[in-house]
Parts: C-alpha cells; structure tokens; sequence
C-alpha cells in the first residue's frame, strides 16, 4: 500500500484535483493519493470525482482551514 | 510512527478557535442591521439578504466557476446543475413578483424591464473574456468576496482588479455605446407569450437542459 503525497497548498481550484488525477494514473490499484490543501472548494471537487470514478475518498482536518484529502485507487 | 504521532499532535495544538471573532463580527452586523432600520431603509432588507446568501453559499462549497470549468476539465456537471436548480425555483420566484408587479405598480415594472439588453457580439466576446479571467482569478465576483472572507489572500488582489475593471467599464459609456453595444431587437418573452406561458417556456427549456447535463455526466462516468 504506497503512499504519494502531494502538496497543493495555496493553490486554486482546478489544481489540487489535476495534479490528483495525474497521479492516480501512475500508480497501481489499492494505493493511497493524500493531497494536502488549505481550499475548501477542492474537497468537494476531489471526492465527488472519486465518487464517480469508483475510488474511495475521505477528508481529514489537519488544522483550522487545512485539509488532508486521501484518495485510495480501486 | 514519529511522524504520526507529530501529525497527531499537530491536529489538537494549532486548535485556533474564532469564537472570539465571530461574535464581534455578529456584533457588528446586528448593529448595522438596526441602524439601516432606523433610518427607514430598504438597506435593512438588503442587509439580511446578503449575509444569509453569504452564509449559504460558503457553508455548501458552491462555486460558480466550479461548475463551467468542470464540465470541461473532468466531466462533472454537478455544480451546474446545481445553478440550473436555483435558476428553476428563482424563475418561478420572479415570475409571481413580476406578475404582481405588472398588476398592481405598472410604472416599477417598466422599470425593471428597462435593464433588458439585447444580445449581440458584444455579449459572445465579454463572456469569453469572462470565462478565461474567473478560470485563472479563481472565482467570479461572489467567489471572490466568499473567499476573501474565508482568508484567502489571493482573493484580496482580484478584487482589485474587479474593482478597476468595473471603474473603466463605467467611463468609457458613450464610445462603448457607439461601437459595441448591439442595436439588436430586444425581446421579452411575456410580450409576445403571456406572462404564465413565458414561465412555462422557460421552465421546460431548464429542465431539458438539466436532463442533458445528467445524461452527459453519466456518459462520462461509463467512458472512464
């Protein structure tokens, strides 16, 4: 179970659930994408894409206004 | 494992409440509120509008230009669809005040239907300049006020940039008038339709176009 993180703080919306998408095409089925990113419009973004797409998704709250977004490949 | 423990830590160190904030910020409104009441201002009205559709719109993450840039960058049209719900329920809205209008205040309803402008090119080429500018600022304009007071700094500078816009667009009327407004015939669909079948009309064309967003989304979804 690999884990990639990638850090998208301080980046606007299209970019952490891009450079998301980028990576779950490199990597194989049962790995984990954490996306680190302080935009709330994001996790929206990011787990309903998973949701579409068959992946699992959840959100964790680091601190006040910063998100862990982890994204396991199904 | 230390690093876990690290991030643990991180998480019941940095609880900066705002309670604090919040409640000046609650404070301060409430006092703006009365204050435009006593003065015998529609403002009051207004005051209350803007804040909850404020607040609804940060609680519920919507994001105007999630829901064009989306459609595009990954096939989502949730957001979208979203806005069409809305365009739906206000349709019917401003149909019964426009009604009511027309039926009993003729002269506000002549007003209203003054701020109907006719579509020409000049309507393609500012929403094209539009879409490229919301996609890179990272929010139109209520985006950017939500964001701004979500924190965001970056929101700061497009509001600037908003506001310097909106400044040259204001100055430049009559050369605006002559070459790029459209001389176009304006329509309003209840002049020719009713008011009641206009609704109608426009209901239909909204909920067809909500239905091809969906079959457009779920044909995404297959394809991946």
């Amino acid at each position: 179970m690999k884990e990639i993180r990638i850090d998208c703080m301080y980046e606007i919306c299209p970019v952490p659930l891009l450079k998301a998408i980028k990576e779950l095409n490199r990597i194989d089925v049962g790995d984990k994408v954490i996306v680190e990113t302080d935009h709330s419009c994001s996790i929206t973004n990011i787990l309903e894409w998973a949701k579409k797409n068959g992946h699992k998704a959840y959100y964790d709250e680091m601190c006040e206004g910063e998100w862990e977004i982890s994204i396991i490949k199904d | 494992m230390i690093e876990a423990s690290k991030k643990r830590e991180k998480k019941s160190n940095k609880k900066a409440t705002q309670i604090l904030i919040g409640l000046i910020t609650l404070f301060i409104s409430v006092m703006i509120f009365i204050y435009l009441i006593k003065n015998n201002s529609n403002y009051s009205v207004l005051w209350i509008v803007g804040l909850s559709i404020g607040f609804v719109l940060v609680r519920s993450r919507f994001c105007f230009t999630s829901a064009i840039r989306d459609i595009i960058l990954v096939g989502n049209t949730s957001m979208l669809r979203a806005i069409i719900i809305s365009l739906i329920i206000s349709t019917i809205g401003m149909g019964i005040i426009m009604n009511y209008t027309k039926i009993n205040d003729i002269n506000s309803y002549n007003e209203i239907i003054k701020f109907i402008s006719p579509i020409g090119i000049n309507t393609i080429v500012g929403a094209f300049l539009f879409g490229i500018g919301i996609v890179i600022a990272g929010g139109c304009v209520s985006g950017t006020l939500m964001r701004i007071g979500e924190g965001f700094v970056l929101q700061l500078i497009v509001l600037i940039g908003i506001i310097i816009g909106v400044i040259l667009s204001s100055f430049n009327n009559d050369i605006f008038k002559e070459f790029i407004d459209s001389t176009s015939m304006i329509i309003y669909l209840p002049d020719y339709f009713g008011m009641i079948f206009s609704i109608f009309i426009q209901l239909i064309g909204l909920f067809i176009l909500y239905k091809f967003l969906l079959y457009y989304d779920n044909k995404k979804n297959i394809m991946k």
